[in-house]
């Protein structure tokens, strides 16, 4: 049972971050999701600070609204400033994540909190806390996952035209009011949010490579917008179910299988495509 | 804790060396690929733990270099064959090389003989671990990486700044970003060594937003961001020997980020909080001049020789409309170029002055886009409404000389000048 709880809770991820990609992938923020999960390190050691390791949900309130905050933050910044996104973005996630690392030495007595498991989670090894829904006992991360993934799933299905204009001609959506920035905030919004429900779920290095690589794959081969998304769903699935095979098979964690897995298929894919 | 002083001319001379890598990678737009390649250190230190099962600094290094440089040519690859955007393929090239990191990392950790103490070390960093017969080779290395840096400034030049115009001069700009990317992934070890391979971004990217935000030339920009690399690693050091129980790197990271955010908030050329500030006051200023010139025309249709008008004749006279009415006829008033009777204004003379000069000023402007440029007359009203407010007193002359026997603008209304009126 446990299994399928994680394989039902990595494709509920994958399959939002790969919706968001899409967006992602063709207005160029590949590094978005690095940048929060490095940020989010403070409002954790803050969360369990307040309630403890086990079974808290302060941990996932605070870094929702510390992830959200800080993208806001490096999109308004560089609103303003107009230079250098990615060195703004750069230097606020560095900086909040040495606040966080400050924060753990300050504390350390009180807090047992290990960085390398905000920085690897792993899938398999997730502390499945369960629910009494019914007759079922459902985790905590499969109701997050649930959630997390029908609002982005309304969000590219009812905001699709929008979306659509402002990524390929935030002119013109400007000028029949459609308000781009609006929608480019609410990605990065829900890019953050996302991200911190996968630290908990199925590891950072995962939700990085699942943002990017199924939407880039897809990008390669789709000549619309629509088929690209579709094409993405397709790819991930694929590449999760495939990954996690090839990771039981020669034991690593299961988040870095199908990662190195994504990124042996976009290699190939790069090397076998005429230039 | 106190720090030995080797280990502070470590923090100087690796913090120079960073910030002027940073430097040259951020007028590139490219600085997040020190990210990338930090993170792929990990790749190759843990592959050479698993083959060879032991601690050794000179195969660390070795896999350590190895696996940047996969790194920065997959990146290369990538962006050379794809239309991928560069942020995408970094995203790409990041998760791969640092899932691989991991998977090395957790096979090794079955194997008990494994210190896993060192790991930490190398992914959060630990100054204090470094040697004192470590210390020359990292400053050779970092005057080495810096002289690179400087004997190649003319084609960062145009690399950075005019890619199209550098071909054009013979320039080898696809040769020189590849050396870019090759000096930063051996030099990122360095960074790395004291901040971590996390951090190690963080000690590239501030001192050259420091360097790049207080000055407007690549050299300055490139010494700038050297220095204050420097400056602030020695400073992270002093503080974390002073403060009990803080490490070193983070501390670096924290405070060289601090000054960062100051200086992109409030350094005076580029600083977000004084840009802000001039705007409002150019937004001030615009809406006095706005005001006097629309009591101009107000007083040219009523041709009211007592020079009054009512605020409502103001408003509908008045095309771009100031911030605040009131506020800004009082401050007018303070001025002396308006004054209030009853439930009128008056245009004093210096007011009457300076409105006719502002009027001239916008209706030459017209003509001039008009006649000479050869803008539709229909068009020049806004265009002229928006370049008065810039135009400098050398300009204004030139226009006067220029147009000196024009009596009407484009829309028939008489020119002010001198003695007219």
């Amino acid at each position: 049972m446990e299994w399928f709880w994680v394989i039902l809770v990595l494709l509920l991820v994958g399959s939002a971050a790969s919706l968001l990609g899409s967006f992602i992938v063709l207005k160029g923020f590949g590094m978005l999701g690095d940048a929060i999960s490095h940020a989010v390190l403070p409002a954790i050691v803050i969360g369990y600070l307040i309630g403890g390791i086990y079974d808290n949900n302060w941990f996932l309130i605070l870094s929702i609204a510390l992830a959200v905050l800080t993208s806001l933050t490096i999109e308004w910044l560089y609103q303003r400033t107009r230079m250098y996104p990615d060195g703004i973005m750069g230097l606020i996630f560095t900086f909040l994540f040495a606040l966080g690392l400050l924060m753990i030495d300050l504390w350390t007595y009180s807090v047992d909190l290990d960085p390398e498991c905000v920085l690897f989670g792993e899938a398999a090894y997730i502390p499945f806390s369960f629910f009494l829904i019914g007759n079922a006992l459902i985790p905590k991360q499969l109701i997050l996952s649930v959630i997390i993934w029908l609002i982005i799933l309304i969000f590219t299905f009812a905001g699709y035209r929008p979306l659509a204009l402002s990524t390929f001609d935030r002119i013109y959506a400007h000028s029949i009011k459609m308000h781009p920035s609006l929608w480019q905030y609410s990605i990065s919004a829900l890019v953050a949010v996302l991200t911190v429900i996968a630290i908990e779920s199925v590891g950072i290095v995962l939700l990085l490579s699942i943002l990017v690589v199924p939407a880039s794959i897809a990008f390669l081969w789709a000549k619309r917008l629509h088929s690209m998304i579709f094409l993405a769903q397709i790819v991930n699935a694929t590449l999760i179910f495939l990954g996690l095979l090839f990771a039981l098979y020669v034991d690593i964690p299961i988040s870095a299988g199908i990662a190195i897995l994504g990124g042996l298929a976009l290699l190939t894919i790069t090397i076998l495509k005429k230039k | 804790m106190d720090l030995p002083i080797h280990i502070f001319v470590a923090l100087a001379f690796i913090g120079w060396f960073s910030g002027l890598m940073g430097a040259v990678l951020l007028v590139h737009h490219r600085v997040l690929i020190g990210d990338v390649l930090s993170h792929s250190v990990l790749a190759g230190v843990a592959f050479v733990f698993l083959l060879f099962l032991e601690v050794s600094f000179p195969l660390l290094i070795a896999g350590a270099i190895a696996s940047t440089l996969l790194a920065a040519l997959l990146i290369e690859f990538i962006k050379n064959r794809t239309p991928l955007k560069e942020d995408v393929v970094l995203g790409i090239v990041l998760a791969f090389m640092f899932a691989i990191g991991i998977a090395f990392l957790a096979v090794s950790q079955k194997i008990p003989s494994i210190e896993k103490a060192m790991l930490n070390t190398l992914l959060l960093g630990e100054v204090s671990a470094i040697l004192p017969n470590e210390v020359p080779y990292m400053v050779i290395a970092s005057i080495v990486g810096s002289l690179v840096i400087w004997l190649l400034y003319k084609g960062w030049f145009f690399t950075g700044f005019d890619p199209v115009f550098g071909q054009t001069q013979q320039v080898p700009i696809n040769r020189l970003r590849k050396i870019l990317l090759f000096i930063v992934a051996s030099g990122i070890l360095l960074t790395a060594y004291i901040s971590g391979v996390v951090l190690a971004v963080g000690l590239l990217i501030a001192p050259a937003l420091i360097g790049r935000f207080f000055s407007t030339r690549l050299y300055s920009t490139l010494l700038l961001s050297g220095l204050s690399g420097a400056v602030l690693a020695v400073l992270g050091g002093i503080v974390s020997a002073k403060v009990e129980g803080l490490s070193t790197g983070p501390l670096i990271i924290f405070s060289a980020g601090l000054i960062g955010l100051l200086t992109i908030l409030f350094s005076p050329h580029y600083g977000i909080v004084l840009h802000r500030i001039r705007y409002v006051l150019f937004k001030w200023s615009r809406g006095q001049e706005n005001i006097l010139r629309a009591a101009y025309k107000v007083l040219e249709r009523t041709g009211n020789t007592s020079y009054a008008f009512s605020l409502e004749e103001l408003k509908q006279a008045c095309d771009d409309p100031p911030p605040s009415w009131t506020i800004l006829l009082k401050v007018l008033e303070m001025k002396g170029f308006v004054k209030q009777s009853g439930n009128k204004w008056l245009l004093t003379p210096q007011g009457l002055e300076k409105a006719k000069r502002l009027t001239r000023l916008h209706r030459l402007l017209e003509l001039y886009l008009s006649e000479i440029v050869k803008i539709a007359p229909e068009k020049v009203h806004s265009y002229a409404e928006s370049l008065e407010h810039i135009i400098t007193p050398e300009v204004e002359q030139r226009l006067y000389e220029l147009l000196r026997d024009k009596q009407y603008d484009p829309h028939k209304k008489p020119v002010p000048w001198n003695g007219s009126g």
